[in-house]
């Protein structure tokens, strides 16, 4: 074996490695969103597990150096250990209260975990060796030193790639990647519409550790050696720019990009002309270059060489019959009618797009009907409560933005809650929602006591939100936005990801086929495949609502949706709120817009100082001289 | 007992040169949202500014000052050419977070490109040491307290006395507002870049001296303890920022006093990580700070 | 108004235009990249000033980069010598600095390149403390001789025929501080180490043979790198009323650890026994800066190799320095100890008559293993002149006769030092290799 060779493995060697742990990076970081600024400490987590499963115990130095285990354990069980025992580092620091910071107070705490973790490491010699750390640690395959061995050796790490790249790519496709990317890109949304973010969050982190372990597994077996000094921050940096040259949840681009910038850059340097001088001179310049071509790359291309592509599902054929709905259903025929006549509608004027009322309430007599097999009317009689909210407190620095107030919503009704700015009717509504705890309180639906459910359980169990400002997913599609919310999709759940569209794919299409008719019921169809972040203010209102209706709701909490829409889409927000009372749907309608309110609202609670102060029939309440005060006075 | 308030001095000299950095950093990360890892390379810049300064025996106060505008006028430039600009490109916290990587690799290569590798060292004039209580400190530590101090105060003068600090409060909370509400956000931004490249500067030589000898390495050693201590504080709180610096100095000089010094640099970040942990909006944040959406952009 | 808005209309097809300029550029830069990448993997020479090149392994940039910044001169001074006397077997002898970045991952892919590429390297140097465990192997597997200056404990029984240390491990270097400090008559000693990778090797040593001295160590600390003060280490360490201080550190934390001890003690400060391997080029004028010239050169005693032995050879290697510009704080023991290793190499080439590794090398332990008739030489001219006259050689090296064991360890004696404000050393006394070995343990 040629000294050629040599270098042309190590080099694939590298570049394997490299590669492995920039994808499982891109799934935590492109895909899912965690600003794992300490992944670095998870390729060393596998490193180390492996250096000490497989090296002899320390007492062989005599005392000189020092490390735990020291197992000899046979190499292949030890990768296996390493990769397990990084995720589980993945997830443990997944746990901690990390995931409860501002996305960017995370980052930075990711960064300084990355020097804690060095830190200790290099300081505590008993764990590592300390800084002269691992050596003469063993080759998985042995010590053979011939050709073959080291042509062996890219083969495992090939394997290992191949394994990487499914496992990446089965997680982020399908209903998964979805759910992923959701979360990516607005995570508060994403728990609204019922899912478990926490849960995802681990799993992510969880592969990504371990796939991170994989990789340092391999290559302290490569190379024999393991140290502090091989895991600085930069190499986090390193791997980071990767992913966002190649393209942030691209797994083609971040191919191109480990290749591009690990292989290309690092490689390249050594291969400038040599300058006279102190040695090193050429490598420092060539990490201007480096800073220079990073640089001209994220300004030039900020999405990446390979921008992630979404599924243009809007295009597919139809599949009603896949429906999981019983083909004799009546209501699918209306459906497909609806759908068939608002689409021909939008083209006629200015009334286009105008949701039918009847329409939406068959969609959803429907929709609510088959969640209750058992034939139990979900259209209760108005009169019970579906939400009982009992003494609701909540101080923020010894401000009570909500005090001790009490209210409730009766089935099959609008009610309004209205008051003054700093009322606390955001504050009212998120308590209710789950994104913010009560001092005190208790919040009942449908007689269940939900105080303390996370907010995605509640979403679940048909509590469901919207926000002030609309929270889109902006780089999903319309319909993919959609898609997000409903519940017990098959392609969610890991195992079924893996497997691919046969575990999932009949699900998908049927929900496909409702998205498609939402979106067509609501006007939006033309901008059903678009990203929902370009569509105006008014459209991403109407998503967020398609959104919260896709989970088949039993109480829809609407936090101010008609402000700063215009008078067209006003209307067809309001439409669709008496088309879902119609078929059954509870709503709590925060509101400044008096007039929406007076036209929709069966119920007016007026809130003023975080308590009820009045509660009755907008035009009575527009009587109250106390309601005029809190209004127009306090 | 003498031992530890003397240890109580030498951390508060210490986590008043950390602070300084700090708060600078605070700024403009509270400012424009920007995570400035090339903070670091101006810090290293500084000291090696300072050095050719101190190389002249120009006199090393007046040298921090000196420094310090020059870095403030290069932190603006910086500002202009690069972050701003991807901020206003609508660039998300992490790419815009790993361009001031590379722009911080870059520059600081250039540095080394044209200083070498190894260390310089300062001729510093200590003044007397002064032994008061049990505290034992040199004029030239009381004179990094006392500017530190003075520092910290007329920045809270100007946050909350002038027209410019009402606007960077504003800016800070709310940029799209502040603007539409008139204010010159550009000029706001530019003038926090200026102040945070002041404070970077003068940090920068006061670490110099503090430590006599420093090489490329200085600004990215010292600048996580900063990052640490800005992030503790919660971001764009001055207060918070300085807290955290007396926290990060307090914390590895106790530890270097009573435990084991290897762990004392770990230990700050630890208790600045818990205490994150324990208060996650920081310090002294407040509800008012804007979320963000990293992934965006 | 309207300019503003005509040019915010312009502005997106200008990028559009750029980026598809851009495309054009990377795919071309991509391209040319590989290009020059598979060119090199052809065989394109590096940096070449002789027919037969050194390899110089040392991390030449990154946060070790001062380290580095050295390694290369006692290439550069024993490629001097050895062409000044005619060259290896005639030919010119050059150095090949390759950039280990002080990182055992980093360090793997850089080294092998040179072996892909560098078809005139005949033997290496130096191999660091921070990346040996990685590159030690793969210089063995290229059968290329060399000698290191790694510290690491973990060889010090490796069986690498081709792996030559003529400096001892660092636990054994611990071992010497603890003797010297018991030779100067110390009974209490403070031990501060910093928490780098060349210091904190030095403690199990230094600890275990202060055991067996009946040494008190009064604090025995490992302090971290870089730190803005160590005030508070320094009144625990005063506390403790060391006779002596043992002390090893980089520049920048000695410096800053000395100005913090004199400003609390008045500039009273203890003797201190350090490691002659932290000599760097900054280290005495830094020194200078915080405390007195008359401390330094009478009150620290540098633990390293004895360099005075053999006048000729130091004389040799001194001027060679001089005449390559090293600066003041390089004639130590760690430079010398690879200078005279480039000079052992190299007669050893000339005595086999081969650059092969798998032939010379065998030749190296005869060249410094004294025997009957052989002719003890001090210099490379000298070693190659007696070689020329068919003569048996035993090089003696500025640190004396030169002694490994089985393990290609170094076996012999330390020298301890004091160094003058220009950087000249004077030894002060010996330690025996032997006991110092035994009071390691």
């Amino acid at each position: 074996m040629s000294p050629v060779d040599y270098y042309v493995t190590i080099l694939a060697v590298y570049m394997g490695t490299d590669l492995i742990a920039a994808w499982g990076l891109n799934l935590e970081f492109g895909v899912t969103g965690v600003p794992n600024l300490a992944y670095i400490v998870f390729f060393a987590c596998g490193s180390y597990t492996y250096a000490v499963l497989t090296v002899g115990p320390a007492s062989q130095f005599g005392g000189s150096e020092s490390y735990i285990i020291g197992a000899r354990l046979d190499p292949a069980v030890a990768i296996l250990v390493a990769m397990v025992a990084s995720a589980l580092v993945g997830v443990i620091i997944g746990l901690t209260g990390l995931r409860r910071l501002r996305l960017d107070y995370q980052a930075l705490a990711f960064l300084i975990i990355s020097f804690i973790a060095i830190g200790v490491v290099g300081a505590d010699g008993a764990i590592f060796n300390g800084l002269p750390g691992m050596s003469l640690i063993p080759n998985p395959l042995g010590t053979g030193k011939g050709a073959a061995t080291a042509w062996e050796y890219v083969g495992v790490v090939a394997l290992g790639c191949v394994f990487a790249v499914l496992l990446v790519r089965q997680l982020g496709r399908g209903p998964l990647g979805r759910a992923l990317r959701a979360i990516r890109d607005d995570e508060e949304a994403a728990s609204a519409v019922g899912k478990n973010v926490l849960w995802m969050r681990l799993m992510t982190q969880g592969v990504g550790a371990g796939l991170a372990g994989l990789a340092g597994a391999l290559l302290a077996g490569f190379i024999g050696g393991w140290s502090p000094n091989a895991w600085a921050y930069t190499e986090t940096m390193a791997l980071i720019t990767v992913v966002m040259i190649g393209g942030r949840g691209s797994i083609k681009g971040v191919a191109v990009g480990t290749i591009l910038v690990l292989g290309g850059f690092l490689q390249g340097v050594q291969y400038l002309p040599t300058l006279p001088g102190r040695p090193g001179t050429t490598e420092d310049l060539g990490w201007i270059l480096a800073a220079a071509a990073a640089i001209f790359f994220i300004f030039v291309r900020p999405q990446g060489l390979f921008p992630e592509r979404r599924p243009k599902l809007a295009l597919l054929p139809a599949r009603v019959d896949a429906a999981p709905v019983s083909s004799t259903d009546p209501t699918a025929e209306v459906l497909t009618q609806a759908a068939g006549r608002s689409a021909a509608a939008r083209t006629d004027g200015p009334a286009a797009g105008a949701v039918g009322a009847t329409e939406l309430a068959a969609h959803h007599v429907r929709l609510v009907t088959r969640r209750m097999p058992d034939g139990v009317d979900a259209v209760r009689a108005p009169g019970g409560p579906i939400l009982q909210v009992r003494s609701l407190v909540r101080s923020y620095g010894g401000v009570r933005a909500v005090d001790e107030a009490s209210f409730s919503v009766p089935y099959g009704s609008i009610v309004g809650l209205i008051g003054p700015n700093g009322a606390g009717k955001s504050t009212a509504l998120g308590i209710i929602s789950g994104f913010i705890k009560p001092d005190a309180g208790r919040v009942e639906l449908d007689g269940l006591d939900v105080t303390r459910l996370p907010s995605y359980r509640r979403a679940r169990i048909g509590l469901v939100r919207t926000f002030q400002l609309a929270r889109e997913f902006p780089r999903l599609t319309s319909l993919e936005n959609l898609l997000v919310a409903p519940l017990h999709q098959r392609g969610e759940h890991v195992t079924a990801s893996i497997v691919g569209k046969a575990a999932y794919g009949a699900q998908e299409a049927a929900l496909v086929d409702r998205a498609r008719q939402l979106i067509e019921l609501f006007g939006l169809a033309h901008l059903a495949d678009a990203p929902a972040g370009s569509l105006s203010g008014g459209q991403k209102r109407l998503l967020e609502l398609m959104r919260a209706l896709m989970l088949d709701p039993k109480l829809l909490l609407l936090d101010e949706p008609m402000a700063g829409l215009s008078p067209a889409i006003t209307e067809r927000l309001e439409n669709a709120c008496l088309a879902l009372r119609e078929a059954g749907v509870s709503v709590l309608l925060v509101e400044h817009e008096l007039g929406s309110v007076d036209r929709l609202c069966d119920n007016v609670i007026m809130m003023a100082q975080g308590r009820v102060l009045a509660e009755g029939a907008m035009e009575d309440l527009r009587r109250s001289v106390d309601v005029q005060d809190a209004y127009f006075v306090g | 007992m003498n031992l530890f308030v003397e240890t109580l001095g030498f951390g508060i000299v210490s986590g008043c040169v950390i602070a300084l950095g700090a708060v600078g950093f605070s700024v403009q990360f509270g400012i424009s949202n920007v995570l400035n890892v090339a903070y670091g390379t101006f810090l290293t810049l500084a000291a090696y500014l300072g050095y050719l300064l101190n190389v002249e025996h120009f006199n090393q106060w007046l040298s921090v000052v000196v420094v310090g505008m020059a870095i403030a006028v290069l932190s603006v430039v910086y500002n202009r050419l690069l972050p701003g600009r991807l901020m206003r490109r609508g660039a998300g916290f992490v790419t815009t977070l790993i361009a001031t990587v590379w722009a911080g690799i870059g520059m600081l290569y250039v540095i080394v490109v044209i200083a070498g590798p190894t260390a310089r060292t300062y001729q510093v004039d200590n003044g007397r040491t002064l032994t008061f209580a049990a505290f034992v400190l040199t004029t030239s530590q009381l004179v990094v307290i006392g500017a530190a101090l003075a520092l910290m105060f007329a920045y809270h003068l100007l946050l909350t006395q002038t027209q410019l600090g009402k606007a960077m409060r504003a800016t800070s909370v709310n940029p799209v507002v502040a603007r539409s509400c008139g204010i010159p956000v550009s000029r706001v931004i530019d003038a926090a870049w200026f102040i945070s490249g002041l404070l970077c500067g003068m940090s920068g030589v006061v670490l110099a001296l503090t430590t006599v000898t420093f090489g490329s390495t200085l600004g990215t050693t010292f600048l996580i303890y900063m990052i640490a201590a800005a992030v503790f504080g919660g971001i764009g709180q001055p207060y918070g920022a300085m807290v955290g610096g007396l926290v990060v100095g307090l914390a590895t000089q106790l530890v270097g006093a009573y435990s084991s010094p290897a762990y004392e640099d770990v230990a700050a970040f630890v208790i600045l990580t818990a205490m994150l942990l324990v208060r996650p909006r920081g310090l002294f944040g407040t509800a008012a700070t804007r979320s963000l959406r990293l992934a965006g952009g | 108004m309207a300019a503003k808005v005509k040019r915010l209309r312009r502005q997106p097809r200008l990028t559009g235009v750029l980026r598809g300029s851009i495309r054009i550029a990377g795919v071309a830069a991509g391209g040319a990249l590989l290009a020059t990448v598979t060119a090199g993997v052809a065989g394109a020479g590096t940096s070449s000033s002789g027919q037969y090149q050194v390899l110089v392994n040392a991390p030449f940039t990154g946060s070790t980069a001062s380290l580095g910044s050295f390694i290369d001169l006692p290439c550069k001074a024993a490629a001097r010598v050895i062409d000044q006397a005619g060259g290896v077997l005639g030919k010119k002898l050059g150095c090949t600095p390759v950039n280990n970045y002080g990182d055992p991952a980093d360090a793997v892919p850089a080294l092998e390149r040179a072996f892909a590429t560098d078809k005139t390297l005949v033997m290496a140097v130096g191999l660091d403390s921070a990346t040996a465990a990685t590159t030690a192997p793969l210089v063995e597997r290229q059968k290329l001789p060399f000698f290191t200056t790694n510290g690491l404990t973990s060889f010090d029984r490796q069986t690498n025929p081709y792996f030559w240390r003529m400096s001892p491990s660092d636990n054994q270097n611990g071992a010497a501080y603890s003797a010297a400090a018991a030779r100067l008559h110390y009974k209490k000693v403070a031990v501060i180490y910093a928490n780098n990778i060349g210091a904190a090797g030095n403690i199990p040593g230094t600890n275990a043979a202060a055991k067996k001295l009946k040494l008190t160590i009064t604090s025995n600390l490992t302090i971290p790198g870089d730190q803005t003060s160590y005030s508070s280490i320094v009144e625990r360490v005063v506390a403790g009323k060391p006779q002596a201080l043992i002390f090893y550190a980089d520049t920048q934390t000695t410096a800053t650890f000395l100005s913090n001890y004199s400003q609390l003690t008045g500039g009273k400060l203890p003797p201190m026994i350090t490691a002659e391997a932290s000599i760097a080029p900054t280290y005495i004028t830094a020194l200078q800066k915080v405390i007195s010239t008359r401390y330094i050169e009478k009150d620290i005693y540098f633990v390293g190799q004895t360099m005075t032995k053999s006048q000729a050879a130091f004389t040799n290697f001194s001027h060679a320095m001089k005449a390559i510009g090293a600066p003041g704080g390089t004639i130590n023991g760690v430079i010398s100890s690879l200078f005279t290793g480039i000079n052992i190499m190299s007669l050893a080439i000339d005595m086999a008559h081969s650059t092969k590794g798998t032939v010379y090398n065998a030749d190296i332990l005869k060249i410094v293993t004294a025997r009957k008739g052989a002719v003890k030489v001090h210099t490379y001219a000298q070693g190659l002149a007696a070689l020329k006259h068919h003569h048996a050689i035993q090089y003696v090296g500025t640190s004396g006769a030169i002694k490994f064991n089985k393990y290609h360890n170094f076996v012999g004696s330390w020298g301890v030092n004091h160094i003058t404000a220009s950087g000249t050393p004077s030894q002060v006394f010996k330690l025996a290799g032997t006991t110092v070995l035994a009071d390691a343990g």
